[in-house]
Formats: C-alpha cells, structure tokens, sequence
C-alpha cells in the first residue's frame, strides 16, 4: 500500500460532496457569531451597568459558559435536552461565543477613557447620548481586534459539531475517509480547507481592522 | 436529586478514571507545548533562513486548522501510512501536545518582545553568548510574563481535551456520554461532568494567580490582583 495516493482526488464527486459542506460550516460560523453578539452585548451591558444584584449573577453565567467545554454543550442539548442537530450545533456554539464575546466588548468599554466621559456629561449630554455618541463609536473599533481572534475561534471550533454529524465539511470528510478507506489525504485537503478559510476571514477582518481603526489608536497591521 | 447520587454510586470510579485521562492528557499535553513552543518562539525570533520559516509555518499552519483535524491526521491518518501506529492515548497527546506548541509559542513570542532590548544589548557587549543571554537574562523574565497567558491555555486546553473521545479515549466527557447510554440519564451526567469541569479551570486559575504572585518581581511585576 503506498503512502500517499492523490489519485483520489481525480474523483470529482469525492471533492464536491466536501466542498459542499463549506456553505454549512459558514453559516453555522455566522449564525453563531451574531447569537453570541447580541447575547454578549446583554451580559457585557449587565456587567457593567447594572446594579450588583444583577452584575453578579450575569458575570456567573458567564463563567460558567467558559468553564464548560463545547463538547459538554452540544451534548447537553443534543442528548439532554433533545434538540436536533442545528438548534443544538447553533446554540452551543452561539452560547459559548457569547461569553467571551462578552469579556470582549465589557474590555473595551472599559478602555474608553473615564475622562472623555466625564468631558461630556459636563458639556450637558445626557448618559444615553454619551453611550451612543462617546462610548459605543470607540468602543467597537478598539473591540475589532479581539473579536476578529473570537471569529477565527468559532469558526475552527464548528468543527467540533462533527460529535453531532452536523453536515459540515469535517463530518462530510469523515464519510468520505471511511467510504474509500483513504484517511490521510482527505484530513490533509480539509486541514488546507480550514487553513484557507482562516486565513480569508483574517485577511477580511485585518481590512475592516484598517479602515475603522481610530487614527493614532493601536497598531497598523 | 437522587439520581445524581446514583449516578456517583453506580459510577463513580469510572468518573474518576475519567478526570484521570483528562488531566494527564492535558498535562502531559501542556508540558511538550511549553518546550516546543520554547524553541519554536526562539527560532521564530532569533533563527535564520530555512529554520525561521519552519518555524513560522509550523505555528500559522497549526494555528490555522482546527485541533480535531489534526489529530485525524495524526491517529487515523498516520496509521493508514503503516508506518506509524499510535494508540489513541499516544495519539491524543501528541496531537495536543503539538497543537498547544503553536500557541504557546506565539506567547513567548509576545513576551520576549515586552523585554526590553537594552537588557539584550547589555547582556551581549558583556560578551555573554546568544544561549547565555537566553538562559541566563531572557529566560527567568520570560517565565513570569508568559504565566498569565500560560493559564488560560491550561484552562483552555482542559476543555479541549474533550476532543480526545473521538479517537476513542474514555475521558470525562466520553464517560458522560457513556453513563448517559447506559442510564438514559444524559442530562444528569453531563451536568455532573460539566461541574467537574468547571471545578477543575477554577482550580487551576486559582493555583496560577497564586504562582504569579509567588514568583512575580517587586516593582516591574505585570500581573495585578485578579483574584
């Protein structure tokens, strides 16, 4: 039996049935990655603005849903609470996002000087206005960087919904591995799979890191 | 409630063989990280020509690809070659083991570059030797600032270590499923291994603050009080 053997790759109906799974992988990646957005958003806003009687009950759940592994999750709504496969794939992984989503955007809010805020309550803004004009603008531009590294994360880490043969392109490849007993090769052209699509959405986000980037704030890229 | 005491009558040791993979995996795991990502970050600074490259496309490659794939190449992949053929243990930690490497590389990276270069040129007009300056000046500072990102791959590599059942080793979380497939108590175990889990990363953060303060250095200490 010889090491290596790309003829497989001649065979045009291996390759598509696993390409097709990218559309899977990507959705999954931005279903996700927008739960874990508004979710975060509630619980950084709670962690920093709400009274300690809510605060700590939210930096809690936000422990806990870092402390547990994603597998754990899937697993827990998968088999317990008996969800089907893309509720189970979405919201675990949504969940899971949100917390350090959350730890994301709750670090830039607080990197916003205390001083600029101060300056606008004094020039008889209201707090509402100082959140959307002052606080909000500075604090999404400084969040880009850290939350591009969360993006890479979730999108890696969909491949872990494998544990649920959700249809994306590692549970697509392990058919296809098993089906023609080729195990190798097809694990090396997803592995260049994810690497490609990693290596996009960085170039994608470095460029949306560029054009927003707050002129003298943080490093060029 | 007593169904969970039943699950820890019935299972107990099971549950506790399980931690046991899942801590020697991870530390076994975290340990070969930490001397290949050693010398990955020191080639990736220092090294010249094809061993710096190396090293840069071992780290962005592995950094780039999820885990799980990866240790498909290395168990089932490798084994198809004939030429190696690992247990799934052996498979489990040298996956992780070498996919930590990457990461905890790009931190010893950052931290050589929080030293101040003074402290190298100083070093090496004393005639001090590359290697001196490394082990002797670099290092004992490098150990220090590199402990706070060191924790979080620890507690995050606790939790991916869960990965290790789809090659077949009975770690927590394959237990979980296991007693849930026995018992048809799924939400149950997974809440229980879940907890466990959750002890173990609070554990863990808390044993390295306690490091960080231990061995930090009065007046240029990077670490805070997180406790």
């Amino acid at each position: 039996m010889q090491v290596f053997d790309f003829s497989i790759f001649t065979s045009i109906s291996a390759i598509t049935f696993i390409l097709e799974g990218v559309g899977d992988t990507l959705l999954l990646t931005f279903a996700a990655i927008s739960i874990g957005l508004i979710i975060g958003s509630l619980l950084s806003f709670g962690e920093v603005y709400a009274p300690p009687f809510f605060a700590i009950p939210v930096r809690l759940i936000g422990e806990i849903l870092r402390g547990i592994p994603l597998m754990v999750f899937f697993f827990l709504l998968f088999l317990g609470l008996r969800l089907d496969v893309w509720q189970s794939a979405i919201i675990g992984l949504g969940l899971r996002s949100a917390a350090f989503q959350g730890q994301i955007l709750r670090s830039s809010l607080e990197a916003v000087s205390i001083g600029q805020l101060d300056a606008a309550m004094s020039l008889g803004m209201t707090r509402p206005q100082v959140f959307r004009e002052i606080l909000l603008p500075q604090a999404i531009r400084i969040m880009i960087p850290g939350w591009s590294n969360e993006f890479i994360t979730v999108l890696k880490d969909t491949s872990i919904a494998f544990v649920l043969s959700f249809q994306d392109i590692m549970t697509r490849a392990d058919l296809i591995a098993r089906s023609i007993g080729r195990y190798l090769e097809i694990y090396i052209f997803v592995a260049l799979l994810y690497f490609v699509l990693v290596r996009s959405s960085t170039a994608i986000l470095n460029a949306l890191y560029e054009r927003n980037r707050i002129p003298g704030l943080g490093e060029k890229r | 409630m007593e169904k969970f005491l039943g699950i820890f009558n019935r299972f107990g040791s099971l549950l506790l063989s399980g931690l046991g993979y899942t801590m020697f995996i991870t530390i076994v795991a975290i340990v070969i990280g930490f001397f290949l990502g050693f010398l990955l970050a020191v080639l990736k600074i220092y090294g010249r020509g094809v061993l710096k490259w190396l090293a840069i496309a071992y780290i962005e490659l592995i950094r780039g690809t999820p885990m799980i794939v990866q240790l498909f190449i290395i168990y089932y992949g490798l084994s198809q070659t004939g030429l190696v053929r690992l247990t799934p243990l052996q498979a489990a930690i040298i996956g992780m083991g070498l996919n930590s490497a990457a990461y905890q590389a790009e931190y010893f990276r950052s931290a050589f570059l929080a030293i101040p270069t003074g402290q190298s040129e100083a070093a090496l007009s004393l005639g001090m030797s590359r290697a001196q300056l490394i082990l002797n000046i670099l290092l004992p500072q490098l150990l220090r600032i590199v402990l706070p990102s060191w924790t979080n791959e620890l507690v995050a590599l606790i939790q991916y270590s869960s990965i290790a059942m789809v090659v077949t080793i009975m770690e927590l979380t394959a237990v979980a499923k296991y007693i849930g497939s026995k018992t048809f108590l799924y939400m149950q175990s997974f809440i229980i291994v879940g907890i466990i889990y959750l002890a173990l990363s609070f554990i863990f953060t808390r044993l390295m603050v306690y490091f960080e303060h231990r061995l930090s250095i009065p007046g240029i200490s990077v670490t805070k009080a997180r406790v």
